[in-house]
């Protein structure tokens, strides 16, 4: 069973990023490729909850990562040369090589004995990071880390999926003896639902090849196979198992009443998903604050970004019992939980200019 | 109201259909039955039967026909 619980450790902070451009569900077009002939953009909203989406072409996530990292450091005021270790969790890394936080840690001036690895996570990403940074700070060693989580510019042009929004995020962990919490965390993987979510082309199976980009039919959708295709029922049937059973576990393994915390941070994949989560969960709905209307999808920042827009007067440097739940792509699902007083920074919009834009060779 | 007129009810307020054509429903080949609509579905038969669906079931669910057969499993009778 993996579950996990680590002490003398704290989120310090935590930090959003997003285009400043944004985008709106309702100027779309019935079978435009984007959303299926069967429906009008106002029905479109009303079934997934997303109304607009902050998009851009150029921005990659490590530019929007980087705006919020700068933000946060400075928020909080760490020296950058105490940073020990940077983690970025996405599924749109800069390059398919190097790794991307080795970019970002030259990027933001960060010391070159600084450990700096990235993980390929979806959705679950932000629980899965944070237990690895959480993990490295535990002991001592490293003190101060910065996890950095989302998802952005796509890897072939295209129009991007109207339920998929592009966000950055940075948060921040130290080591803390005496903090007297503790960070508990169940996660769960399931690879025989592969397919669910997956790009096709593009990895070591199927290398990136001409017919790469011829167009096909994919749920109604035109579609080629350098994007994200994704099988509706099958990831629907999941999240609302995965989730409802993660927290149910965790509360049931550490012996705590899930009832009793202050906010349910749930990814945000479908509204009507979501909703059904909720309801498994017998949850008070004020307890789970949703950002799908403004923001859409936007994988491993969803979580922390929910925190940023949609709680921040609420939470900001209070102790507050939060549940975080990330489910999808793999298939992978992870939840934590915790109480701790955050520190959280305004949302930054992140222009499209070429100052914004990271290493381009 | 009885089970079949739910029933009928949410295929009515989900979909737009009529008793004959909810009858003849069937996944994908009715309009606005893809995966969209059929989450949209899911929640509006949990939430009318005030049942919670296995993700099996839900997977399952691919025509009229077969969600009554599902649905019975649950002790919703026709």
């Amino acid at each position: 069973m993996a579950f996990l619980s680590i002490k003398n450790v704290r989120i310090a902070g935590i930090a959003a990023g997003v285009p400043e451009n944004i985008v709106s569900n309702l100027d779309l077009k019935s079978g435009d490729g984007a959303i299926s002939e069967n429906y009008s953009p106002e029905a479109f909203v009303e079934l997934t909850g997303v109304k607009e989406r902050r998009v851009s072409e150029k921005l990659c996530t490590s530019d929007l990562c980087f705006a919020a990292a700068e933000r946060l450091i400075a928020d909080l005021g760490w020296a950058k040369n105490e940073i020990d270790a940077v983690i970025f969790v996405s599924q749109t890394a800069d390059y398919a090589l190097p790794a991307t936080a080795c970019i970002l840690q030259d990027r933001l001036g960060l010391s070159k004995e600084t450990y700096a690895a990235d993980v390929t996570l979806g959705c679950s990403g932000w629980v899965y990071g944070l237990s690895y940074a959480l993990s490295l700070a535990q002991g001592g060693y490293l003190k101060k880390v910065l996890l950095c989580c989302g998802d952005a510019k796509r890897r072939a042009p295209q129009q991007m999926d109207p339920l998929f929004g592009c966000a950055g995020t940075a948060t921040a962990i130290e080591y803390a003896p005496e903090a007297t919490g503790s960070y508990d965390f169940h996660f769960g993987a399931d690879g025989s639902g592969f397919d669910a979510i997956i790009i096709p082309d593009s990895g070591s199976r199927n290398q990136v090849k001409p017919e790469s980009f011829a167009m096909h039919e994919f749920e109604g959708k035109q579609m080629h196979s350098m994007q994200t295709h994704m099988k509706g029922m099958d990831v629907f049937s999941f999240g609302i198992t995965a989730a409802p059973k993660s927290v149910k576990k965790l509360a049931e393994h550490f012996g705590f009443d899930y009832q009793s915390y202050d906010y349910f941070l749930f990814h945000q994949a479908n509204m009507k998903m979501n909703n059904m989560i909720v309801k498994k969960l017998k949850l008070d709905p004020a307890k789970v604050p949703s950002e799908m209307y403004n923001f859409g999808n936007t994988s491993s920042a969803s979580i922390p970004l929910l925190m940023v827009t949609q709680i921040r007067d609420q939470i900001n440097g209070r102790k507050t019992k939060i549940i975080g739940c990330g489910f999808g792509v793999g298939l992978s699902w992870g939840t934590v939980a915790f109480e701790e007083a955050i520190q959280i920074s305004e949302l930054v919009e992140v222009k499209d200019s070429e100052e914004n834009y990271g290493y381009k060779l | 109201m009885g089970n079949l007129e739910k029933y009928l009810g949410v295929f009515e307020s989900v979909f737009g259909l009529s008793a004959a054509e909810a009858e003849t429903a069937v996944f994908k080949s009715t309009r606005q039955w893809d995966s969209v609509g059929h989450v949209n579905l899911m929640t509006n038969i949990e939430e009318a039967f005030d049942i919670s669906l296995e993700p099996d079931d839900i997977l399952d669910f691919r025509s009229f026909a077969m969600g009554k057969e599902i649905l019975s499993k649950y002790g919703i009778a026709f």
